[in-house]
């Protein structure tokens, strides 16, 4: 399904998943399903379709049908997003959260071209921004059922004095999580307060050189700012997840959430990324590294959440590099993360910060290696040696991604690739052009 | 009258493709629940292989909104949903045969509530040793079925005068279905002592034939319908049939609809794959490449029972010549018994596969 938000004065339109929205997240918000799409018709009423859903007719590119309502909705938030016809690539990203099992995906990537052919049709935005607006003036939501109760304050005090006074409430931001406790593993969520509603948790600011990402940015947007302030994030953005779960998830979601292959860990220790935790009215600082103590524990103490993530401006010559590594290129969880921070001065490493997702119990540096590439020259037998120490330095487990050895392996030949790629050698499949 | 040219050689659009973008198609889990639709859940094993010693369900029975609680013993007739071998238990019966094998089911109010009740099971089961692999069946002289041996000439010889030989062992992977919409069944109980159900199946008459005899019914009682699935792939061939019969025993049980939609992780664990198959060959040939003999074992994992095993294995031995002519040639085919899941046919069944070691 597609959110409808105000963002500024103009509406901004996300696919999202519809089965990990908990129903009072989408208070005071336009949502979009596909059943609304046809009245958007050139002439609605007369069993017309969409162009998005007469191109996927025309294009035979639904069989058993199961999909298409979601791959539509996907297709539609681009369409809407995009003021010129969407590039194959762009296309390609926008499905890659959606699976189909038997039509196949080129009539549905195809579809998009098509239906720009098409005489263009759009949702009316004024009306819409004008029901937000309405909903906007009505009170903070208290959704209540039986003992469970979910607030959404709307501003960073209101969220403060709440997390005060229900410490052992659950946070929630997108639930791309807290969904799948609730549809898979059947826990109960008691209290829940809703973040999605804070105006101040998801402002972005560039400033003097660095960046501060508030808590309740979406992924999309922390993202997009952190590509902008540093280009090595490239590969992770891309790969980080689908768009529904990067428009529902938050950068401080992934971080409170602590898991030991969460994707935006290792590249923002490697940046020296320090957290800002809020309590009542008490902030403090912590450097991310600090802040996980333990398998899915952090430094939070009850009644304080995050409330921005912090990065220092970028030193002169720093290379930096974030890759993930897992079994499917699309849609799935790191084997392994690897970030490298390198700042080369006169051919020599004077800095170095590497961390690792996938490597052990919480995200973490690799001293022994940094320490060993400090002073010395960047060159080939230097990264041959920092390789060595790095398949050695962690003790990784076993499962079902990967065996230990693999996972030490990978870690290795990530230096080996930041060496190439800093050498102008491609050394990423997804950097390759293909041959003709 | 119709003078429309015939639509031959026409890019005509899917009968539901103006339903499917539009979101109208209805599959079963959208059809209107009839008033007091319980829905169900299974209880699945987490032992692969192994006795089961006590099934304590009185937890199970006391969570909020349970109805009923079904085990072996309350299925009223055969306890089988194998259509083609009866050799497949609707819910397993004193032994545990894979892992994620249903051992009970619980119909609540919701599906939630069933969900939730079905976790609480105390289940203990005393381990056995499992065959996990082709390989470990074949240690163990382990089968569904006889093995079958086709040959025509002497292999032997003309292996032997062969100017060149080759030999070698492939392994070709299993696979889940991944029929995007998961196994589903709605069962409806209808007049003197009838049942309408609606399934997510690729064969509603073999449903009707299976469901029938879980009840102890003739098959007149029984009817069963699949307007769309979404997806099948052969996942739902047979297989429906555990889901339908499970649906339909707690409908006859509490007089009311009963609905049994699997969660997905659920659906994985309890379903059969594609089978894998470990090949071996060796052929002897020419230097212009020509084929004189070639000797091939085929044995695939089949998982605890025959289900379709016999005529997959089969269509692997048909196919195996590919679209050449042998003129000696030998195929054995052995239909190994596993414990870890049963194997179930998947599209276009085996003949794509063996044709693998033909065109090598």
């Amino acid at each position: 399904m597609v959110i409808g938000e105000k963002r500024g004065d103009s509406l901004q339109l996300r696919a999202v998943n519809a089965c990990l929205q908990l129903l009072p997240m989408l208070d005071g918000k336009a949502l979009f399903t596909v059943e609304d799409l046809a009245p958007l018709a050139p002439l609605p009423g007369t069993g017309s379709l969409h162009p998005l859903q007469q191109v996927l007719v025309d294009g035979h590119a639904s069989q058993c049908g199961f999909c298409t309502p979601g791959f539509v909705m996907s297709l539609f938030a681009l369409y809407e997003n995009t003021p010129a016809c969407p590039t194959r690539d762009s296309v390609m990203e926008a499905i890659s959260g959606n699976l189909c099992r038997c039509t196949g995906y080129r009539p549905i990537i195809d579809a998009m071209p098509a239906a720009w052919a098409l005489p263009r049709v759009g949702i009316g935005r004024t009306a819409v921004l004008a029901a937000l607006d309405e909903m906007a003036a009505l009170p903070t939501l208290e959704y209540r059922i039986g003992e469970q109760c979910f607030i959404a304050p709307r501003s960073l005090a209101e969220l403060a004095a709440a997390r005060q006074a229900m410490p052992e409430a659950r946070l929630v931001a997108g639930a791309t999580d807290v969904g799948l406790w609730v549809t898979k593993q059947l826990r109960p969520i008691h209290d829940m307060i809703g973040l999605g509603a804070v105006p101040e948790l998801k402002a972005i600011h560039r400033d003097a050189g660095t960046l501060a990402i508030g808590a309740g940015a979406s992924l999309t947007d922390a993202l997009a700012a952190l590509v902008d302030f540093e280009p090595g994030w490239a590969d992770i953005a891309r790969r980080f997840a689908a768009p529904p779960i990067k428009n529902a998830g938050t950068l401080g979601g992934n971080l409170a959430n602590a898991s030991p292959i969460g994707d935006s860990m290792p590249g923002l220790i490697a940046l020296d990324a320090r957290v800002l935790l809020r309590r009542g009215e008490r902030l403090r600082r912590v450097a991310l590294e600090d802040f996980y103590t333990g398998y899915q524990q952090t430094a939070l103490e009850p009644g304080e959440f995050i409330q921005a993530l912090d990065l220092p401006p970028a030193p002169a010559g720093r290379l930096f590099r974030c890759w993930k590594i897992s079994r499917r290129f699309d849609q799935d969880i790191s084997t392994v993360c690897g970030a490298f921070a390198l700042t080369l001065a006169d051919g020599h490493v004077c800095d170095a910060r590497i961390a690792f997702g996938g490597m052990a119990a919480t995200p973490r540096r690799a001293p022994i290696t940094e320490a060993l590439l400090l002073g010395q020259p960047w060159k080939a037998d230097t990264v041959g040696d920092a390789m060595a120490v790095l398949a050695e330095e962690f003790t990784p487990r076993d499962d079902l991604r990967a065996s230990a050895a693999y996972r030490r392996h990978v870690a290795a030949k990530l230096l080996q690739r930041l060496w190439l790629e800093a050498s102008g050698v491609p050394a990423s499949l997804s950097g390759l052009e293909p041959q003709a | 009258m119709n003078t429309a040219p015939p639509p031959i050689g026409a890019a005509l659009p899917h009968e539901s493709a103006h339903l499917h973008v539009t979101g109208e198609a209805a599959y079963t889990d959208d059809l209107p629940e009839p008033a007091g639709t319980l829905h169900a859940a299974p209880g699945l094993s987490a032992v692969a292989h192994g006795r089961i010693v006590s099934l304590d369900l009185s937890a199970v029975r006391a969570a909020p909104g349970v109805r009923a609680v079904i085990v072996a013993a309350d299925i009223p007739g055969h306890n089988n949903c194998g259509a083609a071998v009866p050799d497949d238990p609707i819910l397993a019966d004193g032994e545990v045969s894979f892992h994620g094998q249903p051992l009970f089911a619980v119909a609540a109010d919701t599906r939630e509530q069933a969900r939730y009740a079905a976790r609480l099971a105390k289940v203990e089961i005393e381990a056995w040793p499992a065959l996990l692999t082709v390989e470990d069946a074949l240690a163990a002289d382990s089968h569904v079925l006889p093995p079958v041996d086709i040959s025509r000439g002497d292999v032997a010889a003309a292996l032997a005068s062969a100017p060149h030989r080759l030999a070698g062992t492939l392994h070709l992977g299993g696979q889940e279905h991944f029929y995007l919409e998961g196994q589903v069944s709605l069962a409806i109980p209808q007049e003197d002592d009838s049942l309408h159900l609606v399934s997510s199946t690729q064969h509603p008459t073999e449903i009707q034939h299976v469901v029938a005899h879980a009840l102890g019914w003739r098959m007149h009682q029984v009817s069963c319908e699949c307007r769309r699935m979404g997806g099948g792939f052969g996942g739902k061939e047979s297989q429906a049939a555990q889901w339908a019969c499970i649906a339909a025993v707690l409908a006859r049980l509490t007089g009311k609809p009963v609905k049994l939609r699997l969660d997905r992780d659920d659906d994985m664990r309890a379903t059969g794959k594609r089978h894998d198959f470990r090949i071996e060959y060796e052929a002897g040939f020419d230097a212009a490449g020509r084929i004189a003999g070639l000797k091939l074992l085929l044995a695939s994992r089949c998982g605890f029972s025959a289900d379709l095993s016999g005529p997959i294995n089969d269509r692997a031995v048909f196919h195996a010549d590919n679209a050449y002519y042998l003129d000696a040639v030998a195929i054995r085919s052995l239909r190994c018994r596993t414990t870890p899941y049963p194997t179930r046919p998947s599209a276009a069944l085996a003949g794509r596969r063996a044709c693998s070691p033909s065109n090598r």
